[in-house]
């Protein structure tokens, strides 16, 4: 009887296991909002412990792939990790985490699509987050490849507070801004595109505190010998 | 705390779930202390663009992967494809929209939102946001559409449907819900929707009274947000109508939401803005997915004891480029619309032939190829016949010959042309005074201002500098002649600003006013089929009329 009620269409969830995963991660150092890690393009590694639990949150003893990524950041290169009845305990390697970033492993079914396993889209993330410092405007800047920026896409925050980061010009649709505390020609400036005129208080000289917005690099045409400028936006 | 009951052990079942090894339980999962994962489909603002288009993607648009050199962009099929795609690639989701899928092409104008709600309910939508343009055929249209085709929740907080004496609003009252909780596999979503209210007060129904009482969003959130939390939602969002900068303001000021998604003022924003609530330090994402169905957005999220832990966002682009397939249900829908259009309307029709692209926008930021065309066919028209005419800019949606190459031409069809304007509008007459005349020119230049000094307006029979720096319009010409403030001018104009929309309320107090009826559209297609080769040497160029000064 219950092995027909299994085959019938009005069956609630029909439930692929694990139902959850649970990451520890398995270091000290993982910064705070006060005291957060440096900023590094810098290749990191993060040593974790990753166990995949049944729907009563206990141990299921899963044998497969994992897909792992870094929100917010980048991993160092595309990954997944195999469990092993029911547990992964290794390192993740990363760059480019700012602000509170944590490193999702999901369930998205086998990469070996031989096997038939159907994800169950189970997703654990590492708790408690680790602490980056934000970039500066020359953090963003500085990298070896324009065509590869490390913050591309992303929603961050302008190091700010603890700088002297200064509005230098105004125009339509954005302004552009300069971090005073670094040396000139330190690839310290940028512009913010606003989409519409910046609001009234965005006036020369006036100091940020605080600067969020979408990471977009800004390529000019092959023709300009000038390095590409990166342009934080607010609005897309 | 363990879930409860029944769980089988299906070892070796076959044909019924897969080939290898599984459990298969009906049990509720015990989501206490575990991260949970939702995954969210958004939509936003599709304007009745149920069928692929061709247009020409912006700057932005291609930074967001909607590449130039499509065949054609948008489709709700495709659409559907993508949505039902995700979802199947999901574990939880919902997929919201946050409002205004009514109003932008020829569909709407005929069938008034019946194939936009058969359309969506298609794509499996679970709630859509009430917001302005769904009211552009009526209230009581609305209710029709909903109760007659609707599969999806509709959800409006902000909108009070109690009066008696208006019988629409008892009917929407019906068909609609302030908030609801969606329930998947043990996690409760609390979902409050807020629709905008900025253009409610230019949409009229028969007595200028659409019978809504607009409840302030800063009280019935939190009262909203409370009453679902109570009644066990783990995480509570506002799917809104508001527009991008209420959105954020919401998200830093309200503090027991967790998620924001908008809509309205068609931008799309990958990755999304994250917002800092200033009285709980929470950071709140905000989410928007643009317009005209140039995208569908999918948003993930980890949540933990009702924290929202961290997100994951992908926009997908949609063209015939970007998206391999079309869903089959969603498109015998709207092939029954479309096989009928193409009988009645003739859209295939050449009306004119286009030897550059026609712009909505001019390259300055001041009048426009296509805004100058469609106010000089507005005060010419015979009957009409006024010194000047004033018309939004917005009410002109889109390019015509938008993918035109340099040396080739353009057959302009009556597709463009309701793709272009796909307003109902009429023309206004009305009497102003020169000091009216100066106050409508200096709101025109403010609003600019607030839009990157792109004209919010264009205009027949004037010529002004529009200054963006000091907000006011200066050096005015009518005719060729200084305004006189004293004098007296007869204006054309459209219903809808006539009305008070977009904020033009110093004409919607004029008294003078006249409706003539006559479509705005429909004088614009005699105008092309009078002229035929455009620009050629009709009005349809930039003559700087409108000077931007910033």
């Amino acid at each position: 009887m219950l092995l027909l009620l299994a085959c019938t269409q009005n069956t609630p969830v029909e439930r692929v296991e694990p139902t959850f995963i649970y990451v520890t991660v398995l270091e000290d150092e993982l910064g705070t909002v006060d005291a957060p890690l440096p900023f590094s393009s810098e290749t990191t590694q993060l040593s974790v412990r990753v166990e995949t639990l049944d729907v009563n949150g206990d141990p299921w003893p899963h044998n497969g792939d994992l897909v792992v990524k870094l929100r917010p950041g980048r991993l160092d290169q595309a990954q997944w990790v195999t469990v092993t009845d029911g547990v992964y305990e290794g390192d993740i390697a990363f760059a480019n985490g700012f602000a509170s970033t944590r490193v999702w492993f999901s369930d998205e079914g086998d990469k070996d699509a031989g096997t038939g396993r159907e994800p169950s889209f189970a997703t654990g993330v590492t708790d408690p987050p680790l602490w980056y410092a934000l970039p500066t405007l020359a953090e963003i800047n500085e990298i070896d490849d324009p065509e590869s920026n490390q913050l591309e896409n992303e929603f961050t925050e302008v190091r700010a507070i603890d700088r002297d980061v200064r509005v230098t010009a105004v125009g339509t649709n954005g302004f552009w801004i300069t971090d005073m505390a670094d040396e000139v020609g330190s690839y310290n400036n940028l512009f913010v595109y606003t989409f519409s005129r910046p609001r009234d208080e965005v006036v020369l000289g006036a100091r940020l505190s605080l600067l969020p917005g979408a990471n977009q690099e800004y390529l000019a045409p092959r023709s300009s010998p000038s390095r590409p400028t990166r342009s934080p936006r607010t609005r897309s | 705390m363990p879930a409860s009951t029944l769980s089988i052990a299906l070892l070796g079942l076959v044909g019924c779930t897969s080939m290898v090894p599984t459990e298969t339980t009906w049990d509720v999962p015990a989501l206490a202390g575990q991260d949970v994962r939702l995954t969210i489909i958004h939509t936003s603002d599709i304007h009745s663009r149920l069928l692929p288009y061709q247009f020409d993607p912006s700057f932005t648009d291609n930074g967001l992967g909607l590449a130039d050199g499509a065949t054609d962009y948008g489709g709700l099929a495709r659409m559907a494809y993508v949505i039902k795609r995700e979802r199947e690639n999901a574990g939880r989701s919902l997929h919201l929209d946050s409002g205004d899928c009514f109003q932008g092409a020829i569909i709407f104008n005929e069938y008034e939102g019946e194939a936009e709600v058969r359309g969506l309910t298609a794509t499996g939508l679970n709630a859509a946001v009430i917001a302005n343009h769904e009211f552009d055929s009526g209230a009581h249209n609305l209710f029709s559409q909903i109760a007659g085709h609707g599969g999806y929740d509709l959800l409006a907080a902000n909108y009070d449907f109690e009066s008696s004496d208006l019988p629409w609003s008892n009917e929407l009252e019906r068909v609609s819900l302030p908030s609801k909780i969606y329930e998947m596999d043990g996690l409760r979503v609390g979902v409050i929707g807020l629709g905008n209210l900025s253009s409610l007060n230019s949409i009229h129904d028969e007595d200028n009274s659409l019978g809504i009482t607009v409840r302030d969003e800063y009280e019935v959130v939190p009262q909203e947000a409370a009453l679902l939390r109570a009644q066990g939602a783990d995480i509570v969002l506002t799917l809104s109508h508001m527009g991008l900068d209420d959105d954020l303001e919401m998200a830093a000021e309200v503090s027991d939401i967790d998620l924001v998604i908008g809509g309205h003022h068609h931008v799309a924003i990958d990755p999304p803005l994250v917002v800092t609530n200033r009285h709980t330090g929470k950071r709140i994402p905000v989410v928007h997915s643009g317009a005209f169905a140039k995208f569908v957005g999918r948003l993930d999220l980890v949540i933990r004891d009702g924290e929202l832990m961290s997100h994951d966002y992908t926009l997908f682009p949609i063209s015939s480029e970007t998206v391999a397939g079309e869903d089959a249900e969603v498109t015998n829908i709207l092939l029954e619309y479309q096989d009928d259009l193409d009988q009645r309307y003739k859209l295939d029709q050449v009306i004119g032939v286009a030897t550059q692209r026609l712009t909505r926008y001019g390259t300055t930021g001041g009048d426009s190829m296509l805004g100058n065309c469609t106010a000089e066919a507005m005060r010419a028209y015979p009957g009409v016949e006024t010194e000047i005419a004033v018309t939004n800019t917005l009410g002109i949606r889109s390019d015509i010959g938008a993918t035109l190459e340099e040396g080739e031409t353009w057959d302009i069809t009556v597709d463009d042309l309701f793709n272009s304007m796909p307003f109902d509008n009429t023309i206004t007459t009305m009497f102003l005074s020169g000091r009216e005349v100066q106050e409508l020119l200096d709101y025109v230049a403010w609003r600019s201002s607030e839009r990157g000094c792109n004209s919010q307006a264009q205009v027949a029979g004037i010529r002004f500098t529009m200054n963006c720096k000091d907000r006011i319009a200066e050096d005015i010409l009518i005719n060729g002649v200084p305004l006189d403030l004293d004098g007296t001018y007869e204006l054309a104009t459209n219903n809808y600003i006539a009305h008070g929309g977009s904020g033009f309320s110093m004409l919607e107090r004029n008294t003078t006013q006249y409706d003539t009826g006559v479509s705005i559209r429909d004088v614009v297609k005699a105008y092309i089929v009078d002229q035929y080769d455009l620009p050629g040497d009709s009005a349809c160029v930039e003559d700087g009329r409108i000077l931007p000064v910033f």
